[in-house]
């Protein structure tokens, strides 16, 4: 049986004076992927946000309820942000890479949290390139600026900038939506790969890519959690309504 | 309403589809009342049906081929396509066996029916309730309705052993009606074969329903 | 309905050309002029000999040219800490509130105040005030006072290039478990130093020619900058440190003595140190923007 690894309970988060989720409870199984489909302004991202805490840098927003990391809630006064951040990553929507050279990039993570020695940089910079499909195509050009790559590089050059820290749950905010359907589809092959070490939650906006790739769905709808299944299950035979208006597209 | 070209396509489908077994339904039925009238020009008429009935199952068979190519069906949209494809096949075969019993309304020429076929009429009755039933349970989504195909089926069942047996008696006690009776045991048999048909209806309706793929006996 | 289009096109584009053509001119009028009447005192003698050299006033300017290089660079080392560190504050750390836009704005005042009063404050304050320390008018009170001048400039171009670094960079790093402090220092102050640095040129290039301060709180001085200790009785210690408690020549004052003196000196030295000074501003300008663009290449 899976364990779950990330277990929310009762969230509830407000911008001022909007409430933009209500009261969700999920349980993500570990080493899987899950998918988070809805509408725009379903508060699907404003969920993945608050699994890293990165929801943190939004003025005025409150959070309430228990999101529980490995048994331990990371809203606690107590938790390590930074040590949660390593564990939790994210990949964003617009591939972001710094300006700085392709191994810079991958050190970064490791280099600001303390690791100076140039072997292990090394070795931390080729494993998480390997493990994002892009040591053969790149590892004669680790010192060219990050910026010269593809869309497609640059957001498989973000994955292993993440994965040089070492996490244990990779979110990615609609990681495919800047891209082209090649490089889209050498992501969610990347994806079907990094999930037997990782656990992945996905959000997207294409509900065909939601079904290609993840073992498990939720579907959001102004801020509510509708409904939370098996992948096939929610695809075939959806149980609530509103989950089957939005995957058979009646809207309105 | 979002996706109108679309869910204008589901709904032609589905009109199509029960058009269709209405229209196996009534050539069946067709076919045993020329049989039993010696009706030439009926049974001919029947056969003309029935390749027109052809034509219409190929239109509905590429329909739901460029639904699901193009549209991308999901849920409750996609369990009726796939519906769609497998009763199509049910409602060929019910117009196939019209066809044969049409076919051997014009072979029989004017020999005399045997007694026998007032047992045949009543295993029909039987079967044209199945089937006009399933065909409900299907516009209805009615699956209690559904699930009744099984009884009746079993009830066909007995009724088929009983006509075989009985066309097998005759055959023997006046070997000249052999070749009418194995007509007869033919469709005897498309009859029973058809009941059978009408419960794969119900099991897939039932899928359509609620995803639940157990079959119906 | 074309016709006229193109004749308004056409119209529209004389006008601005002009206006470019004239700004363009009156530029090279203005140094054109300048540079002629400096012509007959442009020679090696004039430009680099000390005028504690020469005999009587105004014969040479190099120590106004070297005390002019001192001056600026000693009131742009003073200032970029402390509009570096208010402009990170304000953009990174303080909350959007009232506070915030009142430090703001007491910074726009600031920035549109005249010269003539920073220099007025300058003398009162920190010459005559402070004298124990800064040795009264030296080089020393007249950076102090220019770095009042020029915090303005440098802070705004600092904040507005920090507030040019893409937030996507930033959330980058917070993202794998950078503090605060680290992304600025890793993220934001990189991406932002272009402009940074265009606000340091900036007030680098104000405060070789500004005069007014200059005037009420360095001083002058026929000598070079020099790093010796004199005696001096007044000062704490009874020590007066070069060159920062020194009296410095720059060149604004140059011009301004030159011009007053106009039966001892030439009337073309005081052109020609004008010349110098703008020459000087324009090369401060150029070699700092040929830095900035080999960086970025590189």
């Amino acid at each position: 049986m899976q364990k779950d690894i990330i277990e929310v309970s009762r969230l509830n988060l407000h911008y001022g004076n909007n409430h933009a989720l209500k009261d969700i409870s999920i349980s993500i199984p570990e080493k899987s992927i899950t998918a988070i489909i809805g509408p725009s302004g379903c508060g699907k991202s404003t969920f993945l946000k608050c699994l890293d805490r990165m929801n943190d840098l939004v003025p005025g927003v409150k959070v309430t309820g228990n999101v529980s990391f490995k048994g331990k809630n990371i809203y606690d006064k107590d938790i390590d942000i930074v040590e949660l951040r390593k564990n939790v990553g994210m990949v964003f929507q617009k591939p972001n890479p710094f300006p700085m050279s392709v191994y810079d990039n991958v050190a970064y993570g490791p280099r600001i949290h303390g690791i100076k020695d140039k072997a292990k940089l090394n070795e931390l910079v080729e494993t998480s390139l390997k493990q994002s499909a892009l040591w053969d195509e790149l590892k004669d050009r680790l010192r060219e600026s990050a910026m010269r790559l593809s869309g497609g590089q640059q957001q498989r050059l973000c994955i292993a900038r993440c994965l040089a820290v070492g996490p244990e749950v990779i979110l990615m905010d609609e990681p495919c939506s800047a891209l082209d359907p090649i490089a889209t589809a050498k992501i969610e092959d990347l994806m079907q790969k990094l999930k037997e070490k990782y656990t992945i939650i996905i959000v997207t906006h294409n509900m065909q890519q939601a079904a290609r790739v993840s073992e498990k769905t939720a579907y959001f709808l102004m801020g509510e959690l509708i409904e939370f299944d098996d992948t096939k299950k929610i695809f075939e035979t959806p149980k609530d309504k509103k989950t089957e208006d939005y995957i058979t597209g009646r809207f309105g | 309403m979002t996706r109108e070209f679309y869910i204008q396509q589901i709904k032609e489908l589905d009109e199509g589809l029960v058009a269709m077994g209405d229209e196996s339904m009534k050539l069946l039925s067709l076919s045993l009342k020329s049989l039993v009238n010696k009706d030439k020009a009926l049974a001919e008429a029947v056969l003309n049906g029935c390749k027109q009935e052809d034509a219409a199952g190929v239109a509905l068979e590429s329909k739901c081929i460029e639904l699901l190519a193009l549209q991308q069906p999901m849920a409750s949209d996609l369990r009726f396509i796939i519906t769609t494809l497998r009763i199509l096949t049910d409602f060929e075969r019910i117009s196939r066996y019209a066809w044969d019993i049409a076919k051997i309304t014009l072979r029989i020429e004017n020999e005399p029916l045997l007694p026998q076929t007032n047992d045949l009429m009543d295993m029909y009755k039987l079967v044209n309730g199945m089937i006009k039933d399933s065909l409900k349970s299907f516009v209805t989504s009615d699956v209690e309705l559904a699930k009744t195909m099984g009884t009746r089926d079993d009830a066909v069942d007995t009724k088929y052993d009983q006509i075989r047996r009985a066309l097998i008696d005759e055959m023997v006690r006046h070997p000249s009606s052999i070749d009418m009776a194995s007509h007869l045991s033919f469709v005897a048999m498309y009859l029973e074969r058809t009941a059978d048909h009408a419960c794969v209806i119900a099991s897939w309706t039932i899928y359509r329903v609620n995803g639940d793929r157990t079959r119906i006996k | 309905m074309e016709l006229r289009r193109s004749v308004e096109e056409k119209t529209f584009i004389i006008i601005t050309a002009a206006a470019a053509a004239i700004t363009s001119l009156l530029l090279i009028l203005i140094i054109g002029k300048i540079a002629l009447e400096a012509l007959p005192a442009l020679n090696l003698y004039f430009l680099t000999t000390a005028e504690v050299d020469t005999p009587g006033y105004g014969q040479a300017i190099a120590n106004a040219v070297v005390g002019t290089i001192c001056l600026s660079l000693l009131s742009v080392a003073f200032a970029v800490p402390l509009s570096l560190g208010t402009a990170i504050y304000l953009k990174k750390y303080a909350k959007d509130n009232v506070l915030t836009r009142s430090v703001r704005f007491m910074i726009d005042i600031l920035s549109g105040m005249p010269s003539i009063v920073l220099g007025v404050f300058g003398m009162l304050f920190i010459v005559i005030y402070l004298k124990p320390i800064t040795g009264g008018l030296s080089l020393l009170s007249g950076a102090l006072a220019m770095a009042i001048l020029i915090l303005p400039v440098i802070e705004r171009s600092a904040e507005e290039a920090i507030g040019t670094v893409p937030r996507e960079l930033e959330e980058g790093s917070i993202a794998l478990g950078g503090k605060k402090w680290t992304t600025i220092r890793r993220i934001t102050i990189p991406y932002a130093l272009s402009g940074i640095m265009t606000g340091i040129i900036l007030g680098l290039g104000r405060s070789a020619e500004e005069s007014a301060i200059v005037v009420l709180t360095a001083g002058y001085s026929q000598f070079y900058p020099a790093v010796e200790v004199l005696q001096n009785s007044k000062m704490p210690f009874g020590a007066q440190l070069g060159p920062f408690q020194e009296p410095v020549g720059t060149l604004a004052i140059s011009v301004y003595h030159m011009f007053q003196f106009p039966n001892i000196v030439p009337r073309a030295n005081g052109f020609a140190a004008a010349l110098v000074l703008i020459l000087l501003v324009m090369v401060i300008n150029l070699s700092a923007r040929v830095i900035l663009w080999r960086w970025k290449i590189g």
